[in-house]
C-alpha cells in the first residue's frame, strides 16, 4: 500500500492502475508537480520551491465547505437486540493526499479520490445537514483485504433502549477525525461509538483513538479550519 | 468668588466626577470588549464601533448626571434643555431612529449573516456588512447597494444561503413516438454523475403535461446551497447531452413558408 511512503515510482504506478497520473519534474532548483485524473477533475500542477520529500498520506474524502459529515448507508442494515452492544467494521472512502514535508513541517499540496464524491441530505430540509454519502459493506470481522482509497474503521454500537433497532445509517463526524496507517501503509480512521437511546434516537461519538492499536497517527490538513466535531446525534432516525 | 476660591470650595466635588467619569469610561471598555467579541463575526466592524461610541457616551453622560445629582447639584434645568433637545433631535432623525431600532431588532432575529445571498425587492447579493442603520449587498453585477435597516426589517425578503438545500427544476419536450421511462432514465444517470447533484434526494424525472409538440417532461435535482449556481447553469446543458446520448431528439415547431412570388436568385458563374 502506498500511505507513510515517499511519492516513488512504486506509489506512481500505483496510482497510473487507477488511471491517475502523477508526476515530479525537477527544474532550476523547483519541482514542478502534476496530476491529471481522479477527481476533483481537471490538471492540477504547482511548483514546489522545497527540497524536502514527498509523502502520500490518506485524507478525508470530502470538500469541507460542502459538508463536514460522512453518511455510511450500510448495504446490509442491522438488526439490534434491547440492551445489547457489539462492534462492527466499516470502511470509509478516503483521498490520496500528496504533502511536501520540509523538517517535519507539513503541508498539503494536493488530494484526489478515484470516483467524484456524492452528497446526501439527512434528515429534512430545513434542518437537516448534508453529508458526504457512502454505501458501506458491513464486516463483523476485521476486514483482511484493503485498496487505497478505502479506510478501516470500527464502530461499537451500544442498545440501551427495550426495543429492537435496525440501522441503516451511520452519521460519522468525519471532518478532522483522525486518521492512522499501519506499517504496510494502509489506512484507518479514528473509531466510533454508536450509542442507541429510548425511540431509536442514536448519537455517534468519536472516541478519540484508534481502531486498532500500534497504528500511526497521520497529520491533518484541516484541523485549523474548523474545530473538531466530536459527536452527531441522529435525530432524524438510524 | 474667584475661580481659586471656588477651586477651594467644590475641589472634592470635582474629584468625584473625575472619578465617576475614569470608573465610568472603565465599564465602558468592559462592555466594549464584551461587545466586540460577541458581534464581531455577526455585524460590520464599523457598525461595532459605532454602537460602542453611543454606548461609551451614554454611560458617561448617565455617569456624570448621577455624580451630580448625588452632589446636590440642581439638574432639572439641564434636563429640561436636554429633553426638549431631545425631543427636537428625535423629530428630525425620525428615519434614523427608525433605521437604527430595525438594525438592533434585525441584529437580535439574525435573519441573515454576513456573506449571505439575500433577495429585497428587486435586489439580489451577497451581504457584506451589517450595521445599525444599514445593510450593505453586493449585487451579482457586483453593484454594492445600501438597504437601509427599516426598509429590510419592515420587507419581507428571501434568504437564498439559509437553505440546506435547493431544487432546480427545468422542462423538456420529447417527441410522442420516444418512451419517457427511457429518457427518464437517460437523464437521471446523467445527473448522478454530477458530484453537486444530491444522491438523496434523488433527482427526479416525470412527465408533467402533453404539448403540441411532444410530451413535457419536468426534471428536478436537489444541489446544497452552496452549489446552487453550478447546478442552476448546468442543468439544461445535462439534460440536453442526456437526451442527445440516449439518442432522443428535443422537438421543436416547425414552419413552412410559402412565398407569394416566386423568389430571384442570381446565380453567379464560376470563372
Amino acid at each position: 500500500m502506498i500511505y507513510g511512503r515517499e511519492l516513488s515510482n512504486d506509489v506512481v504506478n500505483k496510482l497510473r492502475e487507477h488511471g491517475i497520473n502523477v508526476s515530479i519534474e525537477e527544474k532550476r532548483g523547483f519541482r514542478i508537480y502534476h496530476r491529471e485524473g481522479g477527481f476533483p477533475k481537471g490538471i492540477v500542477e504547482k511548483i514546489v520551491k522545497s527540497s524536502g520529500s514527498l509523502i502520500v498520506y490518506p485524507v478525508h474524502s470530502t470538500q469541507y465547505e460542502v459538508s463536514s459529515f460522512l453518511l455510511f448507508r450500510l448495504k446490509n442494515p442491522l438488526v439490534v437486540a434491547p440492551r445489547s452492544s457489539f462492534a462492527i467494521y466499516v470502511k470509509a472512502p478516503i483521498c490520496v493526499g500528496i504533502y511536501v514535508d520540509e523538517d517535519g513541517v507539513r503541508r498539503l499540496i494536493d488530494f484526489f479520490g478515484l470516483y467524484q464524491f456524492k452528497y446526501a441530505l439527512y434528515g429534512s430540509s430545513a434542518s437537516g445537514v448534508i453529508c458526504r454519502f457512502y454505501r458501506a459493506d458491513v464486516y463483523l470481522d476485521v476486514p483482511s483485504q484493503q485498496n487505497i482509497w478505502e479506510a478501516t474503521t470500527k464502530i461499537s454500537i451500544e442498545n440501551s433502549s427495550d426495543e429492537f433497532v435496525e440501522v441503516r445509517n451511520i452519521v460519522y463526524p468525519l471532518l478532522n477525525a483522525d486518521m492512522y496507517i499501519d506499517d504496510i501503509g494502509n489506512a484507518y480512521i479514528e473509531a466510533a461509538h454508536l450509542s442507541i437511546k429510548r425511540g431509536g434516537v442514536g448519537t455517534v461519538f468519536l472516541k478519540n483513538e484508534a481502531p486498532f492499536t500500534g497504528l500511526k497517527r497521520c497529520p491533518q490538513p484541516f484541523m485549523g479550519l474548523l474545530g473538531k466535531i466530536g459527536k452527531f446525534d441522529m435525530e432524524f432516525g438510524l | 468668588m474667584n475661580v481659586i476660591d471656588w477651586l477651594q470650595v467644590y475641589w472634592i466635588d470635582i474629584v468625584y466626577v473625575v472619578l465617576a467619569v475614569i470608573i465610568a469610561l472603565f465599564i465602558s471598555k468592559l462592555l466594549e470588549r464584551t461587545i466586540r467579541r460577541t458581534l464581531i463575526k455577526k455585524i460590520s466592524k464599523t457598525a461595532i464601533d459605532n454602537m460602542t461610541k453611543l454606548l461609551r457616551y451614554v454611560i458617561i453622560i448617565l455617569a456624570v448626571t448621577i455624580t451630580l445629582a448625588s452632589l446636590g447639584v440642581d439638574l432639572t434645568g439641564a434636563l429640561v434643555t436636554g429633553g426638549i433637545i431631545g425631543i427636537v433631535i428625535g423629530f428630525a432623525a425620525q428615519a434614523s431612529v427608525s433605521n437604527l431600532i430595525s438594525g438592533i431588532l434585525l441584529l437580535l432575529e439574525k435573519p441573515f449573516k454576513l456573506g449571505d445571498f439575500i433577495h429585497v425587492g428587486d435586489i439580489v447579493g451577497a451581504v457584506v456588512e451589517v450595521g445599525l442603520l444599514s445593510t450593505t449587498i453586493v449585487t451579482w453585477e457586483g453593484i454594492k447597494v445600501r438597504i437601509p435597516s427599516s426598509e429590510l426589517f419592515n420587507s419581507s425578503f428571501r434568504n437564498y444561503s439559509a437553505s440546506r438545500i435547493r431544487v432546480v427544476r427545468v422542462n423538456v419536450q420529447i417527441p410522442y413516438s420516444e418512451s419517457i421511462e427511457k429518457a427518464a432514465q437517460a437523464i437521471t444517470s446523467k445527473l448522478r454523475e454530477q458530484w453537486y447533484i444530491l444522491e438523496e434526494p434523488e433527482p427526479m424525472v416525470f412527465a408533467k403535461e402533453f404539448a403540441n409538440d411532444g410530451i413535457v417532461l419536468e426534471v428536478r435535482a436537489w444541489t446544497p446551497g452552496s452549489t446552487w449556481f453550478t447546478l442552476y447553469s448546468n442543468l439544461p446543458k445535462l439534460v440536453k447531452d442526456a437526451l442527445d446520448e440516449a439518442g432522443i431528439e428535443i422537438p421543436f415547431p416547425q414552419r413552412v413558408v410559402w412565398f407569394a412570388s416566386s423568389l430571384k436568385t442570381e446565380e453567379k458563374e464560376s470563372e
